[in-house]
């Protein structure tokens, strides 16, 4: 029992041991010098619902008045070394601006078929992180005014969702955007796949697929900040057609090029076997020929005899291959070609029948 | 839950020297990195540096963190099993750092300097929009 309880007891000392000795686990971050400027201000990083990405995700807070994004960046094999210290996690973490309207967006959205409501009804009571965005960092009318009628009543502001607005408003950031990628030149749409080569070529003819390009690329950004619904929504609005998947349209053509492929092949098949046939009707005559010109005399016994001693030559080779080669599908071929030799071996043994016959 | 971040009175913390390599290493702790790595580290043409590690050819430059931003280096001391306030403390500071690529030259193409696009777009992305903009908009759209 002792034992026992001495070794129940170790593994937990052992686990607890490396979390107190654990090394220190550093994270890189980039921090926007805004957030910087007083340093009186406290920094903190809190959770927020992200319409977007669906679930709560880590923005920073300075002072309950400003708001930005934390974005990773992560590749999939980095790490850092930091003076003397290795750092495993090769992300950096970076603080983008955001504008707080998209946060608020997803909210007001959900209460869009009611009456207008005052900012504190519109997040749930129990969603505290909903409150804590609505309540300290969205000033209202000036956050709100493009996405929602404002009413006011008794001293009191009532906001209800306007898609009218909120898709203008939408489209207007999705053009500034678009401007934006356009002047970084950022490479977009079926360029982007080789960085590295395309250039000369975006210039002159492409110029409007480009165009296309950019403000699709403009629209998946924004998309990203946006619940899917009214992701759709924009797109429609800005009329950016159904992307001809890079990935798909290929295939397509793949799968018709295989399509193709297997007819031409079956039609292959079909040929050999017609050559097949034609040579087989070609033995025929030549073996008429040949038992034409058995007939004649005993010299062809002569020509025959090699010929019958090759046939078994080859006869067992068609043997031992022909129970190999089914199995891989890439040597259809040879498989044809041996069944014919195999054909043209009994073609060869028939006339040696023939001959044994005779 | 919320974390906060003690930057405060950091404005002039420590300078390190940090370098971002091209792996993955699973592990995290103390090595000799100036004399093992740092002390093999070579100038080639221009600004190039080459070095290896584990004998895989590293390509790299010194790179500076974007102007916009203050890059550092964060810690988390002690974590409190309740979850419900964590710390952050800063550990120090760099300006710029040692950028390796594993057998490539950078450039760029290179994901690192794809991702800094990002500071430009969301900064545009951002600004707010003005209301006669959006009537602009809505009357341009009533139109077609």
């Amino acid at each position: 029992m002792s034992k026992k309880s001495t070794r129940s007891s170790k593994p937990t000392e052992e686990t607890v041991v490396p979390a107190a000795k654990a090394p220190a686990l550093y994270k890189v971050m980039f921090i926007s010098k805004e957030l910087l400027e007083d340093p009186e201000n406290e920094l903190t990083l809190e959770y927020f619902y992200h319409p977007g990405k669906g679930k709560p995700t880590l923005f920073i807070t300075k002072s309950n008045t400003e708001l930005m994004e934390v974005k990773e960046f992560a590749e999939p094999r980095r790490c850092w070394l930091i003076n003397n210290d290795v750092c495993s996690n090769g992300r950096i973490y970076m603080t983008t601006p955001i504008d707080i309207t998209l946060l608020a967006l997803h909210h007001i959205r959900l209460h869009r078929s009611q009456k207008a409501l005052a900012l504190d009804d519109i997040g749930e009571a129990d969603d505290k992180s909903t409150l804590r965005l609505l309540r300290e960092f969205i000033r209202g009318e000036e956050h709100l005014r493009c996405i929602a009628d404002v009413k006011k009543a008794n001293g009191m502001v009532f906001y209800k969702y306007n898609a009218e607005k909120t898709l203008a408003w939408l489209a207007i950031k999705t053009r500034r955007v678009t401007e934006k990628l356009r002047s970084i030149g950022v490479h977009c749409g079926q360029s982007a796949m080789s960085k590295n080569y395309v250039r000369g070529e975006l210039e002159g003819e492409n110029r409007e697929e480009s165009d296309m390009d950019y403000l699709r690329m403009a629209c998946d950004i924004v998309g990203d900040y946006l619940d899917e619904d009214l992701y759709e929504e924009l797109k429609k609005y800005l009329d950016i057609p159904e992307e001809k998947p890079l990935t798909t349209a290929p295939k397509k053509e793949e799968k018709e090029k295989g399509g193709k492929k297997r007819k031409s092949l079956q039609q292959l098949n079909s040929n050999e076997n017609k050559k097949i046939k034609l040579e087989d009707k070609g033995k025929n005559a030549t073996d008429k020929l040949k038992s034409s010109g058995l007939v004649d005399g005993s010299p062809t016994n002569d020509h025959s005899r090699p010929n019958s001693s090759s046939s078994e030559e080859v006869s067992p080779l068609s043997v031992v291959q022909a129970p190999i080669t089914p199995s891989p599908v890439k040597e259809r071929n040879l498989t044809a070609k041996e069944k014919a030799l195999a054909k043209s071996a009994k073609g060869t043994k028939s006339i040696a029948s023939f001959f044994s016959k005779k | 839950m919320s974390i906060s971040l003690k930057v405060r009175g950091d404005t002039e913390s420590r300078n390190l020297e940090v370098h971002y390599l091209p792996a993955k290493i699973n592990g995290n702790g103390s090595t000799d990195v100036s004399n093992y790595f740092s002390s093999y580290t070579r100038e080639g043409q221009g600004n190039l540096l080459t070095n290896a590690i584990r004998g895989f050819p590293l390509n790299g430059e010194i790179v500076e963190v974007p102007t916009t931003h203050s890059s550092y280096v964060l810690q988390e001391t002690e974590f409190s099993n309740t979850e419900k306030s964590r710390n952050i403390y800063v550990t120090g500071n760099f300006s710029n750092f040692y950028y390796w690529n594993y057998d490539k030259i950078p450039s760029n193409g290179d994901a690192y300097k794809q991702a800094l696009y990002l500071f430009n777009i969301s900064k545009e992305f951002s600004e707010p929009v003005s209301e006669t903009d959006i009537q602009i908009e809505i009357e341009n759209r009533r139109k077609i």
